[in-house]
């Protein structure tokens, strides 16, 4: 029986629709290739932050350590230089009491002497104060900053992780709507192919 | 130098902020739920669709199989009959108003059925109201109400099964009424625009017959008692019939009741004139009444010719032309009278000549009969000729009877007078009556028939309107004697068995005859013997015949009569051959 021109017209209908599908799969699977990119990429670049930041975080945490350490210095170096003008100060006291006949380890001289001393000590000792607290502080800050880093790092990877499976998961829906458009192209197809044959 | 140191030149350190990172919670796009919720979408959307392809299918079909149900099971006689009486429930026809697509393809297909049944009857009915309205016996309205009280009680009826059906069916049937309703309406307008028609026409022939019996009286006298010209009564017939035409409302009815108005008008004018002219008075001079009409005088329709005169000339040559076909058919009458007394008077002669001629001279019979001959009216019989008609009967000139029998067949003889002149030239007054009674005959043509038959069968040349010179003592004359003698002997035999032949089956008669008698064996014998006269069979001639060359025939007889001479061998040789030629002719 020869084929009349309505049947070829219905197989190629039909041979459109199965193209059709089947592109449509394609495009479902490349949705997909391109979600699990994107989660593997989301992974990736987490894990990238993460070191990229706890890195930054040694070295910033290191330079803070530094910092406080040569702050405490600068403290020393202030309780030194309060104590050598003390004694340039007391020294002068005696020369003055010296020169004036006065008994250089009694009296006022003595006196005076005594509380150039005590001023300065008190000074001193806010200076060596400042010296420990900048050391202390420079512990604890970079104690924190490593801490932080990390806190954030791993919420960072922990986010990570989520959109990655949010991703797998959009690859999984979108796999599944192609073929379920694909297949629902082919079942629309058909029948109208049999209508026509 | 100062000698006092005063303590406070160093603060405490201040404490600072902690340099720590601000732990930021990162934004998560949830694409996962979206996708799958797009893809749970396009689940339900091609859900739907297929559902909703799914129920198109099975309405599809649902609808194909409520179609097929009504197929194979066609609406009866009675669902129709209870349909047409406005009962559609339980009756089958499907769910009406029902959601059910089966149902309702059913209602839809049985309204389909039921309109079809509905129009047939319905285009029924109005053909038998369209007849009626041809017919004259439905008026518009009686039509209108069938048709509206139809349609509206089947498309009741229809519209319970399906609202669109009976929509349908009124369309229809208003589409169908509307012929036939303005088919009513025509028809009224016609019959009564022609009985309007008939009335007028009626009126108008009374007023024209009125009109010309005025006319008839030359003019008339009004209501004041003043005499009046017929064209002043003719005016006021004019506005009559325009008017009432135009009442009508019919220009070409007005155009064409003027224009016959008109020609009453002139034909009453000229009958009237007519009559009067053709009166006694008028007729006695023709010369002189025409003279009348040129001047203008009539008598009492002398104004009436006289405007005719003036305003229609033609209808004064009509009555100057009725006048002269009335002198005319006067004049015929009167000679047709004359020539009937005539010929009265000429068979009233051939008759007592008839009679006159077997009697003896000097009886007092035929005495008797000379007197009335001689008393007949003038032209019946020529009284020159009278003294050669009664004298004593001799042969007479055969040729010249026969030429004038012959004339008369051939119409060159055609009156009495043309016989009578030959009386005493060459015919007897015997040979004259019977040319007369043979002039008179009314089937002559029968006649001529036989008598050219018999100079045919002769071998005399009959050529129609031709004198042939006939020797009374030849051959042909003597074959012609021979076969009118053979004639009159089968009309005679006929006669005795009781029996009337036509002069055409004696003619036939006569031929059938004469091919028996040529036919025979002796007349075959004769011809053996002509062809075999001069010549042997071996085609050498006979001793001393070699003078006869060539067939021996009626028509070369004279010449070898010629060619024989004196010589008296040859001279019996010709007699011979004459009567094996009479034998082999039939005629013994």
């Amino acid at each position: 029986m020869a084929i009349t021109p309505g049947q070829m017209t219905a197989g190629a209908g039909l041979l459109d629709a199965y193209a059709a599908s089947q592109a449509q799969q394609a495009q479902s699977i490349n949705t997909q290739t391109s979600y699990l990119l994107q989660a593997r990429d989301t992974l990736a670049v987490a894990e990238v932050r993460a070191d990229m930041s706890e890195q930054y975080a040694t070295i910033q945490a290191g330079r803070t350590i530094k910092r406080a350490e040569i702050e405490a210095q600068n403290y020393q170096i202030a309780g030194n230089t309060l104590l050598k003008n003390m004694r340039a100060t007391n020294a002068s006291v005696r020369a003055r009491a010296a020169a004036s006949g006065v008994v250089v380890g009694e009296g006022s001289n003595l006196g005076i002497q005594r509380e150039n001393v005590a001023a300065t000590m008190r000074d001193v000792g806010i200076s060596d104060l400042n010296a420990l607290t900048a050391r202390v502080m420079g512990f604890e800050d970079a104690s924190a900053m490593r801490q932080s880093t990390e806190y954030q790092n791993y919420l960072n990877t922990f986010t990570a992780q989520r959109q990655a499976g949010q991703y797998t998961q959009a690859a999984s829906a979108s796999r599944m709507t192609g073929g379920l458009l694909a297949n629902a192209t082919l079942a629309k197809a058909v029948p109208t192919f049999l209508k026509a044959m | 130098m100062a000698t006092r140191i005063e303590s406070g030149q160093m603060q405490v350190r201040s404490v600072g902020n902690a340099p720590i990172v601000q732990v930021q919670q990162q934004q998560i796009d949830y694409v996962g739920p979206r996708a799958e919720a797009q893809a749970a979408g396009t689940m339900a959307q091609i859900l739907d669709r297929m559902s909703a392809s799914a129920f198109a299918d099975a309405a599809t079909m649902r609808k194909e199989e409520g179609l097929q149900f009504v197929a194979s099971n066609p609406i009866s006689q009675e669902q129709v009959q209870l349909a047409k009486d406005g009962v559609v429930t339980g009756l089958g026809l499907g769910g009406v108003g029902t959601q059910n697509i089966f149902e309702q393809a059913v209602a839809k297909a049985r309204s389909f059925e039921l309109s079809g049944h509905f129009e047939m009857e319905g285009r029924n009915e109005l053909a038998k109201l369209l007849a009626d309205v041809e017919a004259g016996k439905a008026s518009s309205e009686q039509v209108s109400t069938k048709i509206k009280t139809m349609t509206d009680g089947y498309s009741k009826s229809l519209s319970s099964v399906d609202a669109e059906a009976g929509i349908k069916f009124r369309a229809t049937m208003a589409t169908h009424g509307n012929t036939v309703l303005n088919a009513a309406y025509t028809a009224e307008l016609k019959r009564e625009k022609a009985q309007r028609i008939a009335k007028f026409d009626a009126d108008f022939d009374n007023g024209t017959r009125l009109l010309e019996a005025t006319i008839s009286q030359g003019n008339f006298v009004d209501s004041t008692g003043q005499t009046r010209s017929v064209d002043e009564l003719a005016d006021i017939f004019r506005k009559n019939v325009t008017t009432q035409s135009m009442i009508l409302g019919d220009a070409a009815l007005q155009k064409e009741y003027s224009t016959k108005f008109e020609l009453a008008l002139r034909n009453a004018k000229v009958n009237a004139v007519t009559k009067e002219l053709t009166s006694d008075a008028n007729m006695a001079d023709p010369e002189q009444t025409l003279a009348n009409i040129r001047a203008g005088s009539a008598g009492k329709m002398s104004p009436v010719l006289q405007s005719m005169i003036v305003n229609d000339f033609d209808s004064v040559a009509k009555v100057t032309a009725n006048f002269m076909v009335a002198v005319n058919t006067r004049k015929s009458i009167a000679d047709e009278k004359r020539a009937g007394l005539k010929r009265e008077g000429e068979a009233a002669a051939i008759n007592l000549l008839e009679q006159i001629f077997p009697l003896p001279d000097g009886s007092p019979k035929k005495k008797q009969l000379i007197s009335q001959l001689t008393a007949l009216p003038e032209g019946s019989i020529p009284i020159g000729t009278l003294k050669d008609l009664l004298a004593p009967s001799g042969e007479g000139n055969a040729a010249v009877n026969f030429n004038l029998l012959n004339g008369i067949y051939n119409n060159t003889i055609t009156r009495p007078d043309q016989i009578w002149g030959l009386v005493g030239k060459g015919i007897t007054g015997k040979q004259a009556i019977d040319a007369l009674k043979l002039l008179n005959t009314e089937d002559r043509r029968d006649s001529a028939t036989l008598d050219r038959g018999i100079s045919q069968l002769a071998g005399v040349p009959v050529v129609p309107g031709s004198v042939v010179v006939l020797d009374p003592k030849g051959e042909e004359f003597k074959r012609i004697s021979e076969l009118k003698a053979e004639a009159l002997q089968i009309q005679s035999a006929a006669a005795a068995e009781g029996k009337t032949l036509t002069p055409r089956q004696v003619l036939i008669q006569i031929e059938d005859n004469l091919l028996k008698r040529r036919n025979s064996e002796d007349a075959k014998a004769a011809q053996r013997r002509i062809d075999e006269f001069a010549k042997n069979a071996d085609g050498s001639y006979k001793n001393g015949r070699d003078w006869i060359t060539g067939p021996v025939t009626r028509d070369n007889l004279p010449a070898l009569r010629q060619k024989a001479g004196n010589d008296a061998q040859k001279l019996r040789d010709i007699n011979e051959l004459e009567k094996l030629l009479k034998r082999a002719e039939g005629r013994n």
